[in-house]
């Protein structure tokens, strides 16, 4: 018989191993009680070994574990709670009572909404036309100052339209006094 | 041993080791390097205290591993995987620690002599409970490691309890992947020869509900 190596054991053993190989190992064991025996002790070997078991040194993790642990603990049990309470006041509490409540005094807030109101529209209605007058009366002042500055252009420029006047006819006779010497003056001041 | 899920997720969004170990080589980076630290503390203390046998001790080289990572991250080559390298300082400081120990004949006060492990797990009055005789068997194979060659030790160790597989054993170590697994079966077959006055002492029944039904620690 053939029997496979050691090394082929170990891979069958710690399972590094494909199919068809582990199939062919497999039957042999069946067929070799040898080969079965010395796997069989390797393997409790194997098995024996995790028995030796030991907690890592992680003071700071432990601590932080001790530490942090309750405290999620307790931070999800509240998240928990204040959820449930929640849902049991948003839609377990309105019930009949909310009801009567809302029907009694329901009349009483129509009624003083409704005063509110009007004495709200009221006061809208006073400070508009209020504003409306104060507009009308800036506006007639500012016609009359208007009318005001346009008189006051008005006489000034008749005034400035006689001066120039004068001043034409002056410059017209000093003109002729000057082409013919001796004839009378037709200005007439 | 399997990593955690949540780690393993961790690991598949953050930085990958090699690349947060090119960050600690070229810019200090103090936080890549805590992320590295946080990664691998749990496995270089356990790689340690199985190799020693003690576990204080492979919390303190665990410690002085990853000083050493840091210290000579210059020397860290991007091309190659970070964790290979880890593991070889790793495995240097414990068999340093094992020379140092072999040169003063110093070994721990709390680790019995093999033999007489083994007679305190055949006497059956010494184990009322189960835990206690659990507990008693992981001391007896704590102290049948500890008489194990270191080569025979390595492999076992990095193979049983760190679950590395065969080929990467042997990239780690530099040797042939039958070398390895030779090993292995050395190894396995001593512990076979140290253990049997236990293993007689408890029912292979026994043993099975007891490895399905122990706490994971680690």
């Amino acid at each position: 018989m053939n029997h496979p190596t050691r090394e082929e054991w170990m891979s069958f053993i710690y399972d590094e191993m494909n199919a068809p190989e582990r199939a062919t190992l497999t039957a042999h064991l069946q067929d070799c009680p040898g080969c079965a025996a010395q796997v069989k002790q390797w393997q409790t070997a194997s098995t024996e070994l995790d028995s030796w078991q030991f907690r890592l040194g992680r003071r700071k993790t432990s601590s932080q574990t001790i530490f942090t642990r309750p405290l999620i603990q307790w931070a999800a049990a509240a998240v928990i709670l204040l959820g449930a309470s929640f849902v049991f006041g948003r839609f377990g509490a309105a019930s009949v009572a909310g009801k009567n409540l809302r029907a009694a005094i329901e009349p009483e807030i129509r009624q003083q909404l409704r005063q509110e109101f009007e004495t709200k529209r009221v006061e809208d209605a006073r400070a508009f036309y209020a504003a409306l007058e104060k507009l009308d009366a800036q506006r007639i002042a500012d016609y009359v100052s208007l009318k005001k500055e346009l008189d006051t252009v008005a006489v000034l420029t008749d005034a400035g339209l006689r001066n120039t006047e004068q001043q034409l006819a002056q410059l017209a006779d000093d003109t002729r006094a000057a082409d013919f010497p001796g004839a009378p003056s037709k200005t007439i001041r | 041993m399997k990593r955690p899920v949540f780690a393993s997720l961790q690991s598949l969004f953050g930085l990958s080791d090699e690349q947060a170990m090119w960050r600690v080589q070229t810019q200090d980076d103090d936080r890549a390097f805590a992320a590295l630290v946080r990664r691998w503390e749990g496995p270089i203390q356990r790689l340690c205290t199985r190799m020693t046998g003690d576990a204080e001790c492979g919390k303190d080289l665990a410690q002085e591993t990853f000083a050493r990572v840091f210290a000579r991250r210059k020397d860290y080559q991007p091309n190659g995987k970070f964790s290979t390298w880890l593991w070889r300082i790793a495995l240097n400081l414990s068999y340093d620690e094992l020379r140092r120990r072999r040169r003063r004949d110093e070994w721990p006060l709390d680790a019995p002599d093999a033999m007489s492990a083994l007679e305190l797990c055949a006497a059956p009055e010494l184990a009322p409970d189960h835990s206690l005789l659990r507990e008693e068997r992981g001391e007896f194979v704590r102290c049948a490691l500890e008489r194990l060659p270191e080569g025979q030790r390595t492999v076992l160790v990095l193979r049983h309890y760190e679950n590395l597989k065969f080929r990467e054993i042997a990239e780690l170590l530099n040797l042939p992947e039958g070398t390895v697994k030779s090993r292995m079966a050395d190894a396995l077959t001593r512990m076979t020869q140290l253990l049997k006055a236990s293993l007689q002492d408890q029912p292979a029944h026994a043993l099975k509900t007891e490895h399905q039904t122990k706490e994971s620690c680690l």
